[in-house]
């Protein structure tokens, strides 16, 4: 009798000892890239990204080694400073500046315009800052004016940044807010995003981003490090 | 700073009277000269509004020529779904005064479930019997009457589609179809039920059909394609130029050269037709370009239509790419530039793209070319999944007759 209560027992030890094993954290697998989410970081940044990038844009070659350009409806702006890493250029947008910046380049707009800007100064990078204030009615057909952008950039090599504009309610009660609206278009593109809730953060992030982009996207030696120069913008 | 004070009144009141042009801008109805209508479809031609469910004229007691007929849903259960689409209610209206009235038809008794959806409270909802069996019932309910968790649709709020399920009595899926589906305020549908009749007989010889004539052509797409017109008054467009995005990259220069040999045939001359570029001399065509390089075709072109060719492998690609091609035939519209489209040939995947580019050209007036049905009599029309040449023949002088027809009756 007393041997069968000891045999009960031990059962009972070494089942619990399987379940807390079977139960104790395991070792996650290495991550194959860095996550970044917007809420941490400040910035988009995942192997979804990255392999669809890879895929499209890196593979494509089309575009000007380590150049970018800043554009979009909420550029210029006195809050968001565009300083230049080194090893890298910042593409003008010399006559192409009125139709890329300032209120006409909405995303339809920026559509029309975009490919010719796009073909003659081939940007490895594009950056597009939306609306920085409240007021404009966003549509259901936005998302896609925004997804369209993106992959336009990728059509021409040339690999898409969305800025993330702080949230401010819509214009129309039914519509969405436009922080949604680029955040779901980026997802729909695959392409990397910037919060600008601050905007004095804005260069910092851009650099930290282009260098994750120039060694898992492009596979190359990250040449990205902030410097002082600044173009564009106010000062941070 | 006086001056200031002066320019922010200034900018003050110019940003007024604009808020009060936009909020001027009159709703949608489907029959201006009936706004009380709010929403009507009575399943006539391809531009109809339902995504499940197949229009029919099997149904010869029916209200109207044709019908839409449900499809199964669940065991027994029949079923239809659509969208309102540009049909906006009750945005501040009454939903206490906005009546719903449609005709339905079943050979079988059984229950009528109406499902409402807004996209962002979800879905409304209201019961009624059919009790008739193998004749027209009306069913005619008040907005107010749709639930959600007990509460009544608010005024302020807009519904975006549709659903009507048909659960019958016995253990058979039944026949179902439906007709004459009115959204009215602040009075009765049956009251405009005869008026429209009368427009629609009135406007037989503007409407096509995609099995008889080729291509879908509604009296709603035209005044639809007519208000976009009238609203981009002004731009500047080539007469008669039509602007071609080819089904694949590289295909546009073909198209044109095989819509200029179907003028002949078609009975259609006069038009430019140009193919679509890339400012990179790199090949066009296909959804990814429709997408992409449209506006600046649009823009570098000027034409008054431009024709997308969509090929079996952009509707065979994953996801809701339809919802892609209705933002660019807005992009088209808003420029007052016409789009013709031509869906890829049926089959496989492609089928449900080719359903949803059909509703979209129906819902916005876009004429849209019935691949299935023209190139059905044509021998050898296909190479694989795709286009061959006699089926792309084919399908240019249809393309040409939809150009035609549709300029005749806009610009009346």
């Amino acid at each position: 009798m007393k041997w069968s209560s000891a045999g009960v027992l031990l059962s009972l030890i070494l089942a619990s000892s399987a379940f807390a094993a079977a139960q104790a954290p395991k070792a996650e697998p290495k991550a194959e890239f860095p996550q970044k989410v917007l809420e941490e970081a400040g910035f988009t940044f995942n192997g979804d990204i990255v392999k669809a990038l890879q895929g499209t844009v890196a593979k494509a070659g089309k575009a000007n080694k380590n150049t970018f350009a800043v554009l979009g409806i909420g550029m210029p702006n006195k809050d968001i400073s565009v300083k230049v890493p080194t090893g890298w250029t910042y593409v003008g947008l010399k006559e192409f500046a009125k139709e890329l910046t300032g209120s006409a380049a909405t995303p339809r707009n920026l559509l029309a315009a975009l490919p010719e800007f796009l073909a003659k100064e081939k940007p490895e990078i594009v950056v597009i800052i939306p609306d920085q204030a409240a007021g404009r009615k966003t549509s259901d057909a936005e998302i896609f004016d925004w997804e369209d952008t993106a992959r336009l950039c990728v059509r021409f090599g040339a690999l898409p940044v969305f800025g993330i504009s702080p949230s401010f309610p819509a214009a129309d009660k039914e519509a969405k807010d436009l922080r949604t609206i680029v955040s779901e278009a980026a997802i729909a593109a695959q392409c990397p995003t910037i919060d600008l809730k601050a905007p004095s953060q804005f260069s910092k992030r851009l650099v930290e981003l282009m260098a994750l982009l120039e060694e898992h996207v492009y596979k190359r030696a990250v040449t990205a490090k902030p410097v002082q120069a600044a173009t564009g913008g106010g000062e941070e | 700073m006086m001056r200031l004070s002066i320019l922010a009144l200034l900018l003050s009141i110019i940003v007024v009277a604009a808020e009060e042009k936009e909020e001027k801008e009159p709703p949608f109805r489907p029959f201006p000269e009936m706004p009380e209508v709010l929403f009507f479809d009575g399943y006539e031609a391809g531009g109809h509004s339902a995504s499940k469910g197949g229009v029919s004229d099997e149904q010869a007691e029916a209200p109207s020529r044709k019908s839409l007929k449900f499809a199964s849903y669940y065991q027994t259960g029949m079923h239809c779904t659509g969208s309102f689409g540009r049909s906006k209610f009750p945005e501040n209206l009454n939903p206490n005064q906005v009546f719903i009235q449609f005709s339905i038809w079943s050979s079988d008794q059984g229950k009528i479930n109406v499902y409402f959806t807004n996209s962002k409270a979800g879905v409304y909802t209201d019961a009624h019997q059919y009790q008739k069996e193998k004749k027209w019932q009306t069913v005619t309910f008040k907005l107010t009457d749709l639930r959600l968790n007990n509460k009544p649709v608010p005024a302020d709020t807009l519904m975006s589609s549709y659903e009507i399920r048909f659960t019958p009595r016995g253990g058979e899926a039944p026949t179902v179809y439906m007709d004459n589906f009115c959204i009215t305020a602040n009075s009765r549908p049956e009251l405009y039920m005869g008026k429209i009749a009368a427009m629609q007989g009135k406007t037989a010889d503007i409407v096509r059909s995609g099995s008889k004539e080729g291509f879908n052509y509604t009296q709603q797409g035209n005044d639809a394609l007519k208000a976009a017109l009238k609203s981009a008054r002004g731009a500047k467009r080539r007469p008669n130029t039509v602007l071609v995005i080819g089904g694949k990259p590289g295909e546009g220069e073909a198209v044109v050269k095989a819509l200029q040999a179907a003028g002949p045939k078609a009975k259609v001359s006069g038009y430019t037709f140009v193919a679509a570029v890339s400012p990179d001399q790199s090949a066009v065509g296909g959804l990814e370009d429709v997408r992409t390089l449209l506006p600046y075709n649009l823009r570098k072109a000027e034409p008054e239509f431009v024709l997308m060719v969509f090929s079996n492998a952009d509707g065979s690609a994953a996801g809701r790419n339809y919802d892609a091609v209705k933002a660019s035939l807005e992009r088209a519209l808003e420029q007052g530039i016409i789009p013709i489209v031509i869906p890829p040939p049926p089959g496989g995947k492609a089928d449900s793209f080719i359903g949803g580019v059909m509703r979209y050209c129906g819902e916005l007036g876009a004429p849209c070319v019935d691949t299935g049905s023209v190139i059905k009599p044509v021998k050898d029309s296909m190479d694989g999944a795709e286009l061959a040449a006699p089926g792309l023949e084919a399908v240019c002088i249809t393309a040409l007759q939809a150009i035609k027809h549709t300029e005749a009756n806009v610009k009346k």
